[in-house]
């Protein structure tokens, strides 16, 4: 039989596409939809006419596969692309059931042999991505700190991440082992562009309870760093431009809860929208803070703006309308921690070594200012 | 004998809607369609096929019936080289692009299924795959199906926050084990802003949220105290005949609650039967007989796999006060050495685990081995 071999080439924007043409035999075709590089479907043009086409194909699964092609991997070891098969005329369409990704070379396979290869653009995208900051930002950190939030610039891959953040005992340039409470599903909000990393809690010391086997994770007097790796992927498979380093010193623990009636609050002007200030006199937790205090007049929640500043120790609401010269109330829930886990008016345990009580009830604490009256004339 | 016929074909008849109630009976409410899905964690399976699928995101189980309800006995061992690569291959990428979240065995069929998810971003894709005992890898179709779906309300403490004012960073939950029990659905969870973690139980078929569905919420004891710390997986068992909970925390011991004791609104008092020390990190557990012993196998990720006599659980002393000095008390355990790199673990049938291993930084083989 005699056999024509074409090579074509057809570059269409970044994709490349290679057929072995043989005459007498089927022709595969990759199809792009809106110039797009990638493929969206594959089709099988037999060289038969439909009937012969029917008759030969039988089942359109076998007509027709595609393959993922790895770099040292038999494209064939691996099951095909799981997708849908349909019969226009005599040519047979074949749709993936997930779109084909970028940066993947993909194998066609007809029934008779022919093959055709979807090679695609390797470009790497530039490294973009970095950790914008970590809370809590204070260089000195309570011995039984709870947690980190680390920010970062753009969306983050996933499922590996304690393999790129290291603490680090700066003294003895220790690596400290498995600080993290590491969790198979990982503690994300929901693009991905904030990672809640919690010290685990049979790492932290209890005062009264030793710790078995290995130390705590963090030790009172002591200079740690955080590392974040650029090793780390960005939602797009790149990685980031350039690693993080924390820096910090570890004071004494904080075993007391948070109490109210510390906070200061400083009443705004009536008849003003000043902005209502309320001192802590500690930090926060940065995310509960935004949840758990609010403004209220009766009943009535009020609209307004709220900031925090970078050290949590500052909570500050700007209304949306003017102050009116009655009592307002700032509702606290009991949920709120600060950096050791301690709430409102309980401090913070993972055991607690008391009766077993329902505790299904929530709750909130109070405290009430009134906006003054500007007497200057 | 026409006769005797009718009556004989009235008793198989019988016989048949008697079967085909009870089947009917596990998959009230559900619907067939589009399965709404948007991330797959945790899987457990409940009875007749029914396959439980934690979705964090959505922050709901759904109840998939995958139709795989024929018994099968296993003739041969299962390995399948590669696994990762063949399941990334049936969704079109390469290994690196998806991540394996759990392992589930069929108990009737003995098919293997996985939560994967296609992507590590945001925008990562759910996907369920079944492993036949032959090997062979397929996806299961979440587009037509018969489902039903329960949705996790927050926890009572966080009825109130946020009300009014909308939040940029909406509360969010991971699901960190589920487990079906009986007539219920149990599900850890753990919150990311405040330590909270919950232990819920749904009860099962999903009714309707508003129709008086009463999501249980229970506090783990142990002993005297209290504990806050997330489970991280948990197991049935029975001892001399009657149903407990294994419950593996993350830094404080391994805990066993009688059945009756989940009580709706109620603590389930556990008592503690081994602590296993401060580098104790849980991934999956399961419970089996073996020459007249029962032994629980747990794969933690810094210890290995540890084998556990829990024969005398029921007569186990409640170890309650703080362990001093020694790695783990209460029950002896044994490290089989043989069994590295696991990343999966469940049981297969009586007498064998499926396991999903990595090799060195590898690629994820799976394989069957005799329980220890």
């Amino acid at each position: 039989m005699d056999t024509t071999f074409l090579t074509s080439l057809a570059g269409l924007a970044a994709g490349l596409v290679m057929t072995l043409q043989v005459q007498g035999a089927s022709r595969l075709e990759w199809i792009f939809q809106d110039s797009s590089p990638i493929p969206s479907e594959l089709r099988l043009h037999p060289e038969t006419d439909e009937h012969e086409a029917n008759a030969t194909l039988g089942n359109l699964e076998n007509a027709l596969q595609v393959y993922v092609v790895e770099e040292g991997v038999d494209p064939l070891s691996n099951p095909p692309v799981d997708g849908s098969y349909l019969q226009s005329g005599k040519v047979v369409i074949f749709r993936p059931t997930y779109p084909f990704a970028d940066r993947i070379d993909y194998l066609a396979v007809a029934f008779d042999g022919v093959q055709a290869l979807h090679r695609s653009s390797k470009q790497q995208n530039s490294p973009v991505a970095c950790v914008d900051h970590i809370q809590p930002e204070g260089e000195i950190l309570p011995e039984n700190l709870l947690k980190f939030y680390i920010h970062f610039s753009h969306s983050m891959g996933g499922g590996d991440v304690y393999r790129h953040i290291q603490l680090i005992e700066l003294a003895k340039k220790k690596v400290v082992q498995w600080p993290f409470l590491e969790l198979g599903e990982e503690l994300w909000n929901q693009d991905m562009t904030r990672l809640t990393l919690f010290i685990d809690p049979g790492r932290i010391k209890r005062g009264v309870k030793p710790l078995e086997e290995i130390g705590p994770s963090l030790e009172e007097g002591k200079d740690y760093e955080l590392i974040i790796s650029n090793q780390w992927k960005d939602a797009k498979g790149t990685s980031m431009a350039h690693s993080f380093r924390k820096s910090f010193r570890v004071g004494p623990p904080d075993r007391s809860p948070i109490a109210l009636k510390r906070w200061t609050v400083a009443s705004p002007r009536a008849e003003t929208r000043q902005p209502l200030v309320i001192h802590f006199g500690e930090s926060l937790d940065a995310a509960l803070v935004q949840r758990c205090v609010s403004c209220l007049r009766g009943n009535q929640e009020l609209e307004g703006e709220i900031s925090i500043n970078s050290q949590t120790t500052r909570w500050t609401f700007i209304p949306s309308k003017p102050w009116s010269l009655v009592e307002h109330t700032i509702k606290v829930h009991t949920l709120l921690e600060d950096l050791a886990g301690n709430n409102v008016g309980k401090p913070f345990e993972v055991d607690t070594f008391a009766p077993v009580q329902r505790r299904l009830e929530s709750s909130h604490e109070t405290l009430h200012f009134t906006p003054v009256l500007d007497k200057t004339p | 004998m026409k006769h005797l016929l009718k009556r004989t074909s009235l008793s198989a008849v019988l016989a048949l809607i008697a079967i085909s109630a009870q089947g009917a009976q596990w998959k009230q409410g559900m619907a067939e369609g589009t399965v709404p899905i948007k991330s797959a964690g945790s899987v457990a399976f409940g009875p007749d096929g029914i396959l439980f699928v934690a979705d964090s995101k959505s922050a709901a189980i759904h109840a998939i019936a995958t139709g795989d309800v024929t018994s099968q006995e296993l003739s041969q061992p299962i390995r399948v080289a590669s696994l990762d690569r063949k399941l990334a291959a049936l969704v079109g990428v390469t290994s690196e692009e998806i991540l394996i979240q759990d392992m589930a065995v069929n108990p009737l069929s003995k098919n293997i299924y996985f939560s994967l998810s296609r992507g590590r971003g945001p925008d990562a894709v759910p996907v369920i795959a079944r492993v036949h005992s032959s090997g062979k890898a397929e996806l299961l179709d979440l587009r037509q199906v018969q489902h039903s779906t329960a949705t996790l309300p927050d926890a009572p403490a966080d009825a109130e926050v946020g009300e009014g004012r909308r939040r940029s960073n909406p509360r969010m939950e991971s699901i960190t084990d589920i487990a079906f029990l009986e007539d219920r659905v149990l599900v850890a969870g753990l919150a990311n802003e405040e330590f909270a973690s919950t232990l819920r139980g749904i009860p099962f078929p999903f009714r309707e949220v508003g129709k008086g569905t009463k999501v249980e919420i229970y506090h783990g004891a142990h002993g005297r105290f209290e504990t806050r710390s997330p489970v991280r997986t948990f197991v049935p068992f029975q001892i001399g005949g009657e149903p407990h909970l294994l419950a593996a925390y993350t830094c404080t011991p391994l805990v066993q609650f009688p059945i009756q004791s989940i009580q709706p609104g109620a603590q389930i008092v556990g008592k503690t039967i081994a602590e296993l020390g401060n580098r104790n990190r849980p991934l999956d557990m399961v419970v089996y007989n073996k020459e007249e012993r029962t032994y629980l196998l747990m794969a933690n990720s810094s210890r290995g796999i540890m084998k556990i006599p829990a024969n005398d659980i029921a007569s186990a002393s409640s170890i309650e006060s703080a362990v001093r000095g020694g790695a783990s008390e209460g029950l002896d355990y044994e490290t089989i050495e043989q069994w590295q790199g696991v990343d999966q673990l469940d049981l297969l049938d009586e007498r064998h685990a499926i396991l999903l291993v990595r090799a060195d930084n590898g690629p994820l083989h799976l394989e069957s081995r005799p329980l220890p």
